[in-house]
């Protein structure tokens, strides 16, 4: 029998698995349960963007597309950028498609970190930026964000992380799990701290178009900030795309010819039939994303005001499609809260701590949901809440 | 008044106290809402969504294409609410293209329809002539699907 866990790399062992992974096998075979848990839009994609991807398979489209990704796809991606943030990329050498923006993620920590370089990574935030550093060699640097500051990166928690090694900051916003939102002048202080440094910020603005409150900023236009920034968007969030594995890296050449060199190795080139689909999605489906953000606005409201009325107190989160309630006068952690939700009342919500410690003594709550679900959910955790006080 | 109507098309079933939630409105303000609506009859009336595939009654429903042979003495508007005005008649609209108007009627059976079509409508005097189709079966109606088809698809928790 071989000694398997000799063999894991010890970069692989380093990577912590998710930790929720087995709440939610748990909630997939428990009768009756229902889940405020999902990351991904409730909505389909557009159907002309679906029958786009079809028509290109039965026409034949069945082969790779240049490593970049069709150019068609790169000039649609550069005029949407343009014509919605004051920046532009060139679709020949500054825009790269990608396997979803995780991918994007990936490559571009792989391409520019050395062993113990350092990555700033605020939290709470995605689970994917700790693990993708450590496999690339690199040392996460947490930064703890607050309720206070409605989670926003601030300009003093920045320069307090950053050493001589710091090579990354990781800017995840609008951000899952807060729906915490930066704004020009919050972004501005941020950039002013960069501007005398090499620090290289990738960007992760993969919820951009889900802004509820002002116009979203990219971090990019901002004064300086291009020549030292790789934009991280995708087709998942607008367009309701996820499954379809879309994504995009737009940064200056010298920033992105080597992690087209790692995607060419490792990748090749994103799935054709989705890229067809995106080109279609931007030619044709933009109005969906308004249609979808309405939507997702009135549920937004809707729980807010439940929060407010059932005395949770919520942090008003004015982007993507979360709100990171605090749970903290409940005398119970982020892990015994869902635990005894989901046993008691069969519901599933994700406990906040999975998104980095700082996240303890929240929840978060996914509003990609129909109003019926949502109504039931409120519901439960009505319930729930009011039992615990007893 | 865009919100309440947009909530209202997805659920007219909808609380007024969940709406006044959902828009920040008071209840108050979401009942007036509603209530100028109707007034203003943007809203007409409330309607369960039927499954006519599977309701346990019989029912037939056929769309009627009518072309008119119009004189200086009776025009669309006139002859379009006589339409209106039958019983037996669902919805009435004027169309461009071919014929000119297009009804939708139901009723319990075939001969019904006929009945209908044949005394009543192709009796008018400026009824030229007539097309009916009758609906075989139905798959999406109101937007909903009428086959079961599973809504949430989505797998990954994360």
């Amino acid at each position: 029998m071989l000694d398997y866990n000799s063999l894991y790399s010890d970069r692989n062992k380093a990577m912590k698995p998710s930790g929720i992974r087995k709440f939610f096998d748990i909630v997939a075979t428990m009768e009756g349960a229902i889940s405020l848990g999902v990351g991904e839009p409730d909505f389909e994609t557009p159907w002309q963007a679906r029958r786009s991807a079809v028509k290109s398979i039965e026409n034949g489209y069945t082969f790779y597309t240049s490593n970049a990704g069709l150019l068609d796809l790169r000039n649609e991606i550069s005029r949407f950028i343009n014509d919605n943030y004051n920046v532009n990329y060139n679709p020949q050498d500054e825009i790269l498609i990608t396997v979803g923006g995780s991918e994007a993620i990936d490559n571009a920590l792989r391409s520019f970190i050395n062993e113990g370089d350092e990555v700033l990574i605020p939290e709470p935030s995605f689970v994917c930026y700790t693990p993708l550093t450590i496999s690339a060699g690199g040392v996460p640097v947490v930064i703890q964000t607050k309720v206070c500051d409605e989670f926003r990166l601030t300009a003093k928690d920045l320069k307090e992380a950053i050493t001589e090694k710091t090579k990354i900051l990781i800017l995840p916003y609008p951000s899952n799990p807060t729906g915490a939102i930066m704004e020009r002048e919050h972004l501005e202080e941020i950039a002013e701290v960069l501007r005398d440094t090499n620090i290289i910020v990738i960007s992760d603005e993969i919820y951009a178009d889900l802004n509820y409150y002002s116009k979203h900023v990219c971090f990019s236009e901002l004064e300086g900030m291009r020549e030292r920034t790789i934009v991280i968007s995708g087709f998942s969030k607008s367009f309701a795309m996820t499954g379809w594995r879309l994504g995009y890296a737009l940064a200056p050449k010298e920033l992105l010819s080597p992690i087209l060199k790692m995607h060419q190795f490792g990748i090749m080139s994103a799935p054709t039939a989705s890229q067809f689909a995106g080109i279609t999605a931007l030619t044709s489906c933009t109005d969906y994303i308004e249609e979808m953000k309405s939507e997702y606005n009135l549920r937004r409201t809707y729980l807010l005001n439940q929060f407010k009325r059932l005395g949770l107190p919520c942090f008003e989160a004015k982007g993507a499609f979360y709100l990171f309630p605090s749970i903290k006068h409940t005398g119970l952690s982020s892990e015994e809260f869902c635990e005894k939700l989901l046993y008691s009342k069969k519901l599933a919500i994700v406990p906040g701590n999975a998104f980095g410690e700082c996240g303890e003594g929240f929840v978060r709550i996914s509003y990609s949901y129909s109003f019926e679900h949502l109504q039931e959910a409120i519901v439960r955790l009505e319930e729930f809440l009011k039992e615990l006080s007893e | 008044m865009d919100k309440i109507l947009k909530l209202l098309k997805k659920n007219a079933r909808m609380s007024v106290e969940d709406m006044a939630l959902a828009t920040s409105m008071s209840i108050e303000e979401v009942t007036q809402t509603i209530k100028k609506l109707e007034q203003e009859k943007v809203i007409l009336g409330y309607y369960p969504v039927l499954n006519l595939n599977v309701i346990d009654e019989p029912n037939v429903t056929a769309l009627v294409e009518i072309k008119f042979s119009l004189n200086d003495k009776i025009g669309f508007q006139e002859l379009s609410n006589t339409i209106a005005n039958m019983d037996e008649v669902d919805s009435v609209h004027l169309v461009s293209g071919g014929y000119d108007l297009c009804i939708v009627m139901r009723g319990k059976d075939i001969q019904e329809i006929a009945f209908f079509v044949n005394e009543k409508l192709s009796s008018m005097e400026c009824v030229l002539s007539t097309n009916t189709h009758f609906v075989l079966k139905t798959f999406k109606e109101h937007g909903y699907h009428t086959a079961d088809r599973k809504t949430d698809k989505r797998e990954v928790m994360l």
